[in-house]
């Protein structure tokens, strides 16, 4: 891949397709962004069916979930906070979202409270990272245990259909679009003005990218890092409120895993684990790179085993092109 | 966690660097002494069954992977590269082994077919972590789904019956013990030797402590580093060798999530996220705790929901008695 060293210059001014080729370099997200147009259009020339809209569309509903949750997880990262529960935070607002439904709550307050789940959850880990002191994978990791153990212990390991399509939106169509896309629109928009135009959005980085710095300067670092938790248990609550309309059922078993697909997408789209970086933007089209990916597999009829092959490799690659010359080992 | 900073009263009370390195653990010790003596107490009064040195030889038993593996994680956290692929390696190296028996190659080749897949992941996580300066958990987390997939896709997704006397070694008993019991002992004898008296062991507490100071030092960091994760890695794979002999097959769905309680029972031993702390008689109290919690649930009648959540309360409870407000990586 193309990284420029500026040891390299040998002083001679650069051509505009030079300048050109490395203000890309430079800029994970456009690299991303090219990654993902090549891909779709081998994709597309090599089987017509992958280029229709409703494929794509279909595509970006079903990964919309993953996208929402991290968005969350990315703006937890460029905190240099890491939250592993997102997975089973996802799962628990699901259960709480069809189980407040079907005892009768309307859907809109009983999404409202599932999402509330997840702020609880978010703020669990944050008690955990800024009062007790324990390093944020740690301490969210635990959270995933126990998040999971009450699931399987409240709701076994078999799903209960929600009948109802009320409780189903998440299936619909709005404007042609699926209601999740909208959603998924939604929160890059909101999200990403709040990363890069507000005032608390951009100390969240300041405190992510130098925690010691922003000290100096008086920023409360564990506030920041407390919004940036509970934020992403949020979106994560969130979407598990739309998985679990898109799945029609309280399932104790949902998102297993998901975490790991969350993080790879954040880190791909240009997330550190040094904290200080990180792009909404990058993560939604590292969300839309890895599911049209998958969505290869499946045109393909490859074996699904591949799929955890590859997104391991990518997620390695990825982040080992995103170093930079100076970045260092942590 | 980290042994507790000196750098205060440093002229006062300077210590060996043994000294400084055990003075936190080994607070650490005495508690899990303690913790192990109550939960042993509280066991053998509910259970009957408990304290028979027939269940206390299958509790061995049954953990016996769990601590050879825990063993090359410690090696690899005190170092500062978390390695959380121990589990798909444990499954990849069993299935190697398998295929290597199918092909009709002798036991003894194939079991060091497990080995050398282990030692060979582990080298590639070094290389990614110390070539492209990758952090260890997102090379490692890639590398949990590549070995995951590679392990179904070489078994072509079904587990196969091993049946070859030489290679099922660890079903049988030495003087009454199992073997693998034997093998783990020996595996924390030798680790416990070369960390603590050996140069090449100590240095893993410099790389991790503070690696720039190690390369001030003259030390070879880098090949250090990837020497401690194919250490990790090796050890993965040797477990790999004695769980497929031991269950007579090769599984390659085995061990999913193993790298989690054996990270539990790494950090609950002390052994600090962060490198350059802990000591092989904190992980092996660890992992006797864990893996006597576990078998003494599963004896109670305590399903896997329960398992879930004492485990992650385990993993976070100890960090947060200590309550150790750190800077940085938070």
């Amino acid at each position: 891949m193309i990284v420029v060293d500026s040891r390299h210059d040998t002083g001679a001014v650069p051509t505009g397709a030079q300048r050109a080729l490395r203000r890309l370099a430079s800029s994970p997200t456009a690299l991303l962004f090219l990654t993902l147009l090549v891909l779709l259009g081998v994709l597309g020339f090599m089987k017509p069916t992958f280029r229709t809209v409703p494929n794509l569309l279909s595509t970006a509903a079903l990964s919309s979930t993953t996208f929402i949750a991290a968005a969350g997880f990315t703006i937890a990262a460029v905190t240099r906070v890491f939250d592993l529960s997102v997975g089973a935070t996802m799962m628990m607002s699901g259960v709480v979202f069809g189980t407040l439904y079907q005892a009768g709550i309307p859907l809109p307050l009983a999404a409202a409270g599932a999402v509330l789940v997840g702020a609880g959850i978010g703020s669990v880990n944050a008690f955990l990272v800024t009062k007790l002191g324990i390093n944020s994978i740690i301490a969210t990791l635990g959270v995933l245990f126990v998040l999971r153990g009450i699931g399987l212990e409240v709701g076994g390991v078999r799903s209960t259909q929600v009948v109802s399509d009320a409780f189903r939106f998440a299936r619909e169509d709005f404007l042609e679009v699926p209601v999740p896309v909208w959603c998924s629109i939604v929160v890059v928009i909101t999200t990403h003005f709040f990363l890069a135009f507000t005032p608390t959005g951009q100390r969240l980085r300041a405190v992510g990218g130098n925690p010691e710095g922003a000290r100096d300067v008086a920023l409360n670092v564990n506030r920041y890092r407390t919004i940036a938790l509970v934020l992403s248990a949020v979106l994560a609550g969130l979407g598990g409120v739309i998985l679990a309309s898109l799945i029609g059922a309280i399932d104790p078993q949902a998102a297993i895993g998901r975490e790991i697909l969350i993080a790879t997408a954040a880190f791909l789209g240009g997330a550190s684990l040094a904290g200080g970086r990180g792009s909404v933007v990058g993560t939604l089209i590292a969300v839309f790179l890895l599911a049209s990916l998958f969505n290869a597999f499946v045109q393909f009829a490859l074996r699904p085993e591949w799929i955890d092959i590859f997104s391991g490799a990518i997620l390695v690659v990825a982040v080992a092109i995103n170093q930079r010359p100076s970045g260092g080992f942590r | 966690m980290t042994a507790p900073a000196t750098a205060g009263n440093g002229a006062v009370r300077r210590r060996s660097l043994v000294m400084a390195e055990m003075s936190g653990p080994t607070r650490r010790v005495y508690a899990l002494l303690v913790c192990i003596v109550v939960e042993m107490s509280v066991f053998a009064l509910l259970l009957p069954d408990f304290w028979t040195l027939r269940n206390l030889l299958n509790t061995s038993r049954a953990n016996s992977v769990l601590a050879i593996v825990a063993v090359g994680v410690t090696f690899g956290l005190i170092s500062g590269a978390i390695d959380i692929s121990v589990g798909s390696v444990i499954a990849l190296s069993g299935v190697v082994a398998g295929e290597l028996l199918g092909l009709g190659l002798p036991a003894p080749l194939a079991a060091l077919g497990a080995v050398a897949t282990g030692v060979l992941v582990g080298y590639s996580n070094g290389f990614f972590v110390t070539r492209f300066r990758v952090h260890p958990l997102i090379v490692t987390l890639g590398m949990l789904s590549v070995a995951r997939g590679l392990a179904f896709v070489l078994a072509g997704g079904a587990s196969t019956i091993i049946d070859d006397d030489v290679f099922n070694v660890f079903q049988n008993e030495l003087l009454g013990v199992p073997l693998p019991v034997v093998l783990a002992g020996v595996v924390f004898l030798a680790g416990h030797y070369v960390l603590a008296w050996t140069p090449f062991g100590r240095y893993t507490y410099a790389v991790g402590g503070n690696d720039v100071a190690a390369r001030f030092a003259a030390l070879p960091v880098d090949r250090l580093r990837t020497q401690y994760l194919v250490i990790s890695g090796g050890l993965a794979g040797l477990a790999g060798w004695v769980l497929a002999s031991t269950v007579g097959a090769s599984v390659p769905g085995a061990a999913r999530g193993t790298e989690l309680v054996v990270i539990t029972a790494v950090l609950l031993g002390g052994v600090g996220f962060t490198g350059g702390s802990g000591h092989l008689l904190g992980t092996f109290l660890g992992v006797v705790l864990i893996g006597t919690m576990v078998n003494g649930m599963a004896l109670y009648g305590l399903g896997a929901s329960h398992r879930l959540i004492v485990l992650g309360l385990v993993l976070i409870i100890p960090l947060a008695l200590e309550a150790r407000k750190k800077v940085g990586f938070g």
